[in-house]
C-alpha cells in the first residue's frame, strides 16, 4: 500500500518533488519517515493529514531544512527537489533555500517588536535598507494577509498586543514579505478559535494565487475545505496521495477510509 | 488532640464542634513557630546591628552639616599620614600630611609641640576607590567578553555532547572554589608565567622569555609576565566571575523562546543574523543582570587581589606620572600595582587603634559596604523587572 | 543545471563568514575551557613538586645533623617550659607573701635611680665638698643636695614608683619608703635599714623556694650550652652546603651557556666558571662528625638535667599563700613525669640516629600532612611544613560556624517558607539574601573592631563565664571568626533550603492538612522530611562557603600557628588559630617563585580545591537524589 503516487500531474508543473525519502531524528537508528515519494504541484494548496506522530510535520520541516536545527537528524535515503534543485546538495545555501520556502508555525511567534518591524524583518536580514521599499513591502504584505485595515494606524505598537488570530496573520504577512515561492504551514490554526481559523482559511484561499502552499493539519474538515491535493500519512509512510475530492470521497486505501471516517486517529 | 472528636463534642463549653478541646497541640505549634520566628528575627537583628554600627560610626566622616553636606575631601584625596600637634597657643590641631607641609612652609617659625603622626589616618579614599573601579571595569570587560561568547557558543552553536557537558560541569563546580585559590592561580599564571607580554623600554631580562625589539621606538615587547598589576588582578577576578557570567548568560539565552529562532531562520536569516536580531536583544536584560551580579561579587573580593594587584599605599593616582606614550603608556598603566578599597580596609584594620584612624576606617568601610550593597540591590531590582517583562 | 539556492556570501580561506563567526565563539569557549583546565593544572603542577623538594630538604636536614640538634632543642624546650613555670610560681608566691617588701625594694630602686639621674650635679658637688672638707661649702652642698632630693621624691609619681601597685593598700609602708628615700645619701650609697630589713625578710621567708628554683634553673644549663654550640655547627654546615649547591648550579649554567658563545668570550666564561670553587661531594661526613661526637656529652647533660630537675621539683614547697602559685606548681608536678618520659624517648631516638640513613619517601608526604609545626620564617633555624595545625584550625572554625549557622539558617528558611505571614516574607527573604552582598572584609573589620572587644568584655559576666573557654582572654579567636563565618553561611544555606522546601509538591502538605494536621505538624512531619536531601545539600554548600573564606579568618582568627590546646576541652573554641586560607593569604606575597615554601602554599591551595570540589560534587549528588525522589 505504499507509494500510491498521484498521476494527475505530470512532472512539469510540480514545484516540489520528493523521491523515496527516508529520514531519521536519531542518527539513522530509527526512521521517522520511510520511502516517501510525492510531487507537489505549483500554485495549489496541498494538505498533509494523518494521526499524531505520523511524520507529516517532519516531512514539512524537511522541505525548508528546519530539521537542520536538530543535531542528530539525518536524511537516510532519497532526495527532495525544489524548483528542480536537490535541496540537500552540499552546495545549497540553506539561507537561500529558506528565502524561497517560507514557513508558518503551529504557535504564532511574532517577535516582541513593533508590527512594522515584524513584517520588515525578513527584508532587513536580506539587507534591504531603503525605507520606501520597506514601507511598500510592509503595506503590501499586510494587505495580502488581510491585516492592513486592522493595524494600519498602529504599525509602531507591539505585535504582542494583537489578538491570537491577528498575530498569526501577522506571521503570514511576515512570511510573504520575503516573497517566497512556497509557504509551509505547520498546523497554523491549532492555537486559534473557530472565527480566527475561518479567517486564516479564507486567507489561504486568497494566497493560493501567488504561492504554493503546503499545509499540515490535524483537522480533516480544514483539509477538505482549503486544499486541492491531500496526502495521508500513517506511521511515517505515505499511504495515499490524491485530489482532495478523491481522498475524501473515494479513498483507495482502507486506512485512509478508516481515518477520515473517524474510526481512529 | 482530642481523641473523642465527634462522639463527645457536646462536652465542649461553647458547643463548637470544631474546637480542638486540648490545649497541648496548639501550644506546641505556637512554641515551635515562635522559636523559628525568633531565629529569623535574630539573624535580621545581627545584620541590622552590624550595618547600623558601621553606618552610625562612619556617617559623620562622610557627611557634614553645611553644604555640600558630603565631605568632598574624603572622596577627593588619597589616604595619607595625619599629623597631630599643639601649636604655640597650646591648641590641638590635626593636619593631613600635605597641609602640614604647607603649614610648615608658610609658618617657618611656628611652634610645633607634642607632634604625633598617625599613618593612614588622614586624607581620603580617592586612590583605593579609583583602583577598585579600574579593577572592576577591567575584570568585567574581560569576563563579559569571554563569558558571553562562551554562553553563545554553548547555547547557539555547540553540539550537545561530552565537551559541552564537561565545560558545564567544570563551570558549575568552579563556582564553589575558594576565592583564595583563584588568587593563587592568578599569581602563578598572570603574574609569573612569562607568556604574557608587556610593552616596556627596559625588559626584565631575568624573567623575560622573549623580548622583541620594536623598531623604530627603542622599546621591547617583552614576554615576562604581568607581575603584580592592575591587569593581572583584573584577569584573576575575571576568571573568578567567569563561571557566574557564563551560567547566567546561558540561562538568559535559553529563556529566549525557540520560536523566535525558528521564525527568524525560516525568514531566511543567517545564523548570525538570527542570533543578533532574534536572540541577543531578548537575552540582553538577563545578561545585564548577570553582569551587575558579577560586579557585586568581584567588587567585594579581597583575597584574589591581595598578591595579584593590590598595594598598600601609592601616593599617586594610577594615571599620574606614567612613563612613555602610546602603547608604552597603556602598558605601564595596566602593569602597575593599584590601591584597592577592600585591600585598604584590610591593611588599616590591622593598625593600632586611635581616634583619627578609627574615623577614617569606619568611613572607608561604610563607602565600600554601600557601594557593594548598592550594586546588589540594583541586580535584585533588575532581576525582578526582567522576570515581570518575560512573558512571551 | 544551475543551482537556484547558491550562496551569495563571500568566503575567506574557504570558510564562509558564518563559519568565521562560529569560530570566534568557539575560540572564546575554548579560552574559557582552557583557563578552567589551567587552574587545576597549575595547582597540581606546583603542588606536586613540593614532595621531591620536601624530600631533598629532609635529606639535607639529616645530612647536616640539624635533625639530631632538633632532639636537643625539643628536650630543652620542654625543660624551659617547666623552668619558666617555676619562675612564675616563685614570683607569684613572693608577691603574695612579701608584696609589701617587694614593693619597698623595687620602689626604692626606682627612686634611687631618679635621684641619681635628677640630682647628678648636686651629688658630684657634694662628693667634692666632702673630699675637700670645707664646712661652709659642705653645708651649702648638703643643703642643695637634700633640697633637690626632697623635690625629686615629692614630685615622683606614685604609679611609676610603685608600678605594680603593691603598696597601694599599705599607706604606712609607702610613707616610710618616701621617708627613706628622702634620707638617702647618694654619695655613700648606703641602703636604708627598712629596705635591708625587707630584703632580709624576703630572703629568709622564701629561702626554701628559692633554692628549689635555683636548682631547676641550673639543671638545664649544660644541655642548653650544648644545644647552642650544636646549632651553630649545624647552621654553618647547612649554609655552606647551600652555597656549594648554588655555586654548582651557577657553574653548570656558565659552562652550558659558554657553548653558545665563541672565541674569547667563551674562554672568559669558562675561566669564570672554573674559578668557582665547587666541591663535587659536599663533605657532610666530616662536618657532621662533631655532632656525632657530642652524643656522650648529650647523654651526660641530659642525665644531669634529669637528676637536678627531680631534686628541684621535689624541693618545691607544698604550702602556698598564693593560689596562682599553687596551681603552677601543681602543673609542674603533673608535667614532670611526662617530660621525663619524653626526654628518655628523645634520648633513645637520638642514640639510634645516623646521619647517612636514607630518608623515606613517604615521610616527605607524612611530615607535611601529619606535621604539627609550620615554621617558615626565613633565616630561622629550619623551616617546617606541618599542615595539621592549619587544617585543624580551618576545620574547628568551620564546625563552630556551622553550629551557629545551622539552627538559624534552617529555622529561618522553614519560618519564611512555611510559617510566616506574606508581609513578613516580603521583607525577610530579600533581607537575608542581602547578607550575601556584605563583603567578607567588612565582616572581618567588624570582628576586629567591635565583636572581639565585645566578647572579651561580656564573657566575664557571671551569666556566661561558666561556658567552656570563657571568660575569653584573646580578642581574636576561633569563636569570633566562627560567629562571623556563620553569618556569611546563613544566606547560602537559607536560600538553598528555601528552594528545597519550595520544591516539595503542594499536594504533600495539602494531604497532611486535609487529614487534620496543624500547619506546624505538617512542616515537621511532611515538608521537612521530604526536603531533607535538599537541606543537606544546602548545609554542605554552606560548609564549602565557610571553609574557603579567607578575609574573616585572616583578620579575626588570631593567626597563631599551633595545634589547639586540647586540655581545654570545648574551651578550644576561644583559642586563637590559623587556617589554610589564611596562611596562603598571609605568606603568598612574600615567597619567591619555585621555593619549597611557595610550593607548600600551592599544596594547601590544592587541598582546598579538592575539598571544595568534593563538597560541591556531593551536594550535586544529593540534589539529584532529591529530584528523583519528588
Amino acid at each position: 500500500m505504499t507509494n500510491s503516487t498521484s498521476t494527475d500531474h505530470n512532472a512539469d508543473d510540480s514545484i516540489i518533488a520528493i523521491e523515496d525519502l527516508s529520514f531519521s531524528y536519531d542518527m539513522g537508528k530509527t526512521n521517522t519517515l520511510r520511502n516517501i515519494s510525492l510531487k507537489i504541484p505549483e500554485g495549489r494548496v496541498t494538505s498533509f493529514i494523518g494521526p499524531s506522530g505520523c511524520g507529516k510535520s517532519t516531512l514539512l520541516r524537511c522541505l525548508n531544512r528546519m530539521n537542520d536545527l536538530v543535531e542528530t537528524s539525518r536524511i537516510t535515503g532519497g532526495r527532495i527537489e525544489i524548483l528542480g534543485q536537490d535541496i540537500n546538495a552540499p552546495d545549497v545555501d540553506v539561507i537561500e533555500l529558506r528565502k524561497h520556502v517560507g514557513m508558518l508555525f503551529q504557535k504564532y511567534n511574532p517577535f516582541p517588536k513593533s508590527i512594522y518591524e515584524n513584517v520588515a524583518y525578513g527584508l532587513r536580514v536580506q539587507g534591504v535598507r531603503r525605507m520606501d521599499i520597506l514601507d511598500q513591502a510592509v503595506e503590501e504584505s499586510l494587505r495580502k494577509a488581510a491585516l492592513w485595515l486592522e493595524v494600519k494606524d498602529r504599525l509602531d505598537s507591539s505585535a504582542l498586543e494583537l489578538s491570537g488570530g491577528q498575530q498569526q496573520r501577522l506571521c503570514i504577512a511576515r512570511t510573504i514579505a520575503v516573497k517566497p515561492r512556497i509557504i509551509l504551514m505547520d498546523e497554523p490554526c491549532s492555537a486559534l478559535d473557530p472565527i480566527a481559523t475561518a479567517r486564516i482559511e479564507e486567507l489561504i484561499a486568497e494566497l493560493q494565487d501567488d504561492f504554493t502552499i503546503v499545509i499540515v493539519t490535524h483537522n480533516m474538515q480544514q483539509a477538505a475545505r482549503v486544499s486541492d491535493q491531500t496526502a495521508f500519512f500513517y506511521l511515517g509512510e505515505l499511504v495515499e496521495y490524491a485530489d482532495t475530492t478523491t481522498i475524501f470521497g473515494n479513498p483507495k486505501a482502507k486506512q485512509t477510509e478508516d481515518y477520515i471516517s473517524g474510526r481512529f486517529g | 488532640m482530642s481523641k473523642s472528636f465527634g462522639r463527645n463534642h457536646k462536652a465542649t463549653k461553647a458547643g463548637n464542634p470544631f474546637d480542638s478541646g486540648g490545649r497541648g497541640r496548639r501550644w506546641r505549634d505556637r512554641l515551635g513557630t515562635g522559636v523559628f520566628a525568633i531565629f529569623t528575627y535574630f539573624i535580621l537583628a545581627c545584620v541590622f546591628l552590624i550595618i547600623g554600627k558601621i553606618t552610625l560610626t562612619g556617617a559623620p566622616v562622610l557627611f557634614q552639616n553645611e553644604a555640600p553636606f558630603l565631605n568632598a575631601e574624603f572622596f577627593s584625596k588619597s589616604p595619607m599620614t595625619l599629623h597631630e600637634f599643639e601649636d604655640g597657643e597650646g591648641i590641638k590641631r590635626r593636619l593631613d600630611h600635605d597641609r602640614f607641609v604647607d603649614f610648615k612652609k608658610n609658618n617657618p617659625n611656628a611652634v610645633i609641640k607634642n607632634e604625633q603622626t598617625h599613618s593612614n589616618a588622614g586624607g581620603g579614599i580617592l586612590g583605593p576607590l579609583v583602583g577598585t573601579v579600574l579593577l572592576v571595569v577591567l575584570c568585567m570587560a574581560i569576563a563579559l567578553f569571554i563569558g558571553i561568547s562562551t554562553a553563545i557558543y554553548l547555547v547557539e552553536y555547540a553540539t550537545e555532547g561530552r565537551i559541552t557537558n564537561t565545560l558545564r560541569l567544570a563551570i558549575m563546580n568552579l563556582a564553589g572554589v575558594p576565592s583564595i585559590v583563584f588568587g593563587l592561580f592568578g599569581f602563578a599564571f598572570f603574574c609569573l608565567s612569562p607568556i604574557f607580554p608587556v610593552f616596556t623600554a627596559v625588559p626584565d631580562w631575568e624573567k623575560s622569555l622573549l623580548a622583541i625589539p620594536l623598531w623604530p621606538s627603542d622599546g621591547y615587547l617583552s614576554f615576562q609576565g604581568w607581575g603584580s598589576s592592575l591587569l593581572a588582578g583584573g584577569a584573576t577576578l575575571a576568571v573568578m566571575v567567569l563561571p557566574i557570567i557564563v551560567a547566567a548568560c546561558e540561562e538568559s539565552l535559553k529563556a529566549v523562546p525557540e520560536g523566535f529562532r525558528e521564525a527568524s531562520l525560516a525568514l531566511g536569516a543567517t545564523k548570525w543574523q538570527c542570533i543578533r536580531t532574534a536572540v541577543l536583544p531578548y537575552a540582553a536584560p538577563g545578561m545585564l543582570t548577570a553582569s551587575v551580579l558579577g560586579i557585586t561579587r568581584v567588587a567585594g573580593e579581597t583575597a584574589p587581589i591581595m598578591f595579584t594587584a593590590a598595594v598598600v599605599a601609592k601616593g599617586k593616582l594610577p594615571w599620574e606620572n606614567l612613563e612613555g606614550s602610546g602603547l608604552y603608556w597603556l602598558s605601564s598603566l595596566l602593569t602597575q600595582k593599584v590601591e584597592a578599597l577592600p585591600y585598604h580596609i584590610y591593611s588599616v584594620s590591622k593598625l593600632q587603634s586611635n581616634e583619627a584612624l578609627d574615623e577614617m576606617r569606619y568611613g572607608s568601610v561604610l563607602v565600600f559596604l554601600f557601594l557593594v550593597i548598592g550594586f546588589a540591590m540594583i541586580s535584585v531590582v533588575l532581576r525582578s523587572r526582567y522576570r515581570k517583562k518575560l512573558k512571551w | 543545471m544551475a543551482n537556484k539556492f547558491q550562496s551569495k556570501g563571500r568566503r575567506l580561506f574557504g570558510v564562509g563568514i558564518q563559519g568565521w563567526i562560529k569560530g570566534f565563539f568557539r575560540g572564546n569557549a575554548g579560552v574559557s575551557m582552557g583557563v578552567i583546565f589551567l587552574i587545576f593544572l597549575f595547582l597540581v603542577f606546583e603542588a606536586v613538586r613540593f614532595f621531591p623538594d620536601h624530600h631533598r630538604e629532609l635529606k639535607l636536614v639529616r645530612r647536616t645533623g640539624q635533625e639530631y640538634v632538633d632532639f636537643l632543642r625539643r628536650e630543652a624546650r620542654g625543660y624551659q617550659e617547666i623552668s619558666s613555670y617555676t619562675n612564675q610560681a616563685y614570683f607569684q608566691e613572693l608577691d603574695a607573701r612579701f608584696g609589701v617588701q617587694r614593693g619597698l625594694v623595687d620602689g626604692f630602686e626606682v627612686l634611687q635611680g631618679m635621684i641619681e639621674d635628677g640630682a647628678e650635679p648636686d651629688i658630684e658637688a657634694l662628693a667634692e665638698a666632702r673630699d675637700v672638707s670645707d664646712p661652709v661649702a659642705l653645708r651649702a652642698a648638703e643643703k642643695r643636695y637634700w633640697g633637690r632630693v626632697g623635690e625629686i621624691v615629692d614630685s615622683a609619681e606614685r604609679s611609676s614608683v610603685d608600678s605594680f601597685g603593691r603598696l597601694s593598700t599599705e599607706e604606712s609602708a609607702w610613707q616610710s619608703l618616701l621617708q627613706a628615700a628622702r634620707r638617702y645619701d647618694a654619695v655613700e650609697e648606703e641602703t636604708p635599714d627598712i629596705i635591708l630589713a625587707a630584703e632580709a625578710g624576703m630572703e629568709s621567708g622564701m629561702a626554701e623556694f628559692r633554692k628549689a628554683k635555683a636548682m631547676i634553673s641550673s639543671a638545664g644549663s649544660d644541655l642548653k650550652n650544648l644545644r647552642d654550640r650544636l646549632v651553630r655547627i649545624a647552621s654553618a654546615t647547612r649554609k655552606d652546603a647551600e652555597t656549594n649547591y648554588s655555586l654548582g648550579m651557577r657553574k653548570k649554567a656558565l659552562l652550558e651557556g659558554s657553548g653558545k658563545l665563541d672565541g674569547k668570550a667563551r674562554e672568559e666564561q669558562v675561566a669564570e666558571a672554573e674559578a668557582l670553587k665547587v666541591l663535587d661531594q659536599f663533605p657532610f661526613e666530616v662536618r657532621v662528625q662533631p655532632i656525632i661526637d657530642s652524643h656522650d656529652e648529650h647523654q651526660k647533660a641530659a642525665e644531669h638535667l634529669k637528676e637536678q630537675l627531680k631534686k628541684g621539683i621535689a624541693a618545691l614547697p607544698t604550702e602556698f599563700s598564693s593560689e596562682a602559685s599553687k596551681r603552677l606548681v601543681m602543673k609542674i608536678r603533673e608535667a614532670e613525669p611526662a617530660y621525663l618520659e619524653a626526654l628518655d624517648q628523645s634520648l633513645e631516638e637520638a642514640s639510634e640516629w645516623t646521619w647517612n640513613e636514607e630518608v623515606n619517601w613517604s615521610s616527605s608526604v607524612s611530615r607535611f600532612f601529619l606535621g604539627k609545626e609550620w615554621k617558615t620564617a626565613s633565616g630561622g633555624w629550619r623551616q617546617l611544613y606541618g599542615f595539621l595545625p592549619l587544617f585543624t584550625g580551618s576545620v574547628t572554625i568551620s564546625m563552630i560556624a556551622l553550629c551557629f549557622a545551622l539552627p538559624f539558617s534552617i529555622g529561618a528558611a522553614i519560618y519564611v517558607n512555611q510559617l510566616s505571614s506574606r508581609w513578613e516574607r516580603s521583607f525577610m527573604k530579600p533581607a537575608i539574601e542581602m547578607i550575601q552582598a556584605i563583603p567578607s572584609i567588612v565582616l572581618g573589620f567588624f570582628g576586629i573592631m567591635v565583636l572581639g572587644n565585645m566578647l572579651v568584655e561580656y564573657s566575664d559576666s557571671p551569666w556566661v563565664s561558666w561556658l567552656p573557654g570563657f571568660p575569653i582572654t584573646e580578642r581574636l579567636n576561633m569563636l569570633n571568626a566562627g560567629m562571623l563565618l556563620a553569618l556569611m553561611a546563613i544566606p547560602t544555606i537559607f536560600t538553598l533550603c528555601e528552594d528545597a522546601l519550595n520544591n516539595v509538591p503542594r499536594s504533600f502538605s495539602e494531604a497532611s492538612l486535609a487529614l487534620g494536621a496543624s500547619r506546624f505538624q505538617t512542616v515537621q512531619r511532611v515538608v521537612v522530611p521530604a526536603a531533607i536531601s535538599g537541606i543537606l545539600a544546602a548545609v554542605l554548600l554552606g560548609l564549602g562557603r565557610i571553609i574557603g573564606e579567607t578575609m574573616v579568618v585572616l583578620l579575626v582568627a588570631g593567626n597563631r600557628i599551633a595545634m589547639p590546646d586540647w586540655g581545654d576541652g570545648l574551651g578550644i573554641i576561644t583559642q586563637p588559630s590559623h587556617t589554610m586560607t589564611g596562611i596562603i593569604a598571609q605568606e603568598m606575597g612574600e615567597v619567591s617563585e619555585g621555593t619549597l615554601h611557595y610550593r607548600a602554599l600551592f599544596l594547601i591551595g590544592l587541598v582546598l580545591f579538592v575539598i571544595s570540589l568534593l563538597i560541591n560534587l556531593s551536594a550535586q549528588k544529593l540534589t539529584k537524589r532529591l529530584g528523583a525522589h519528588v
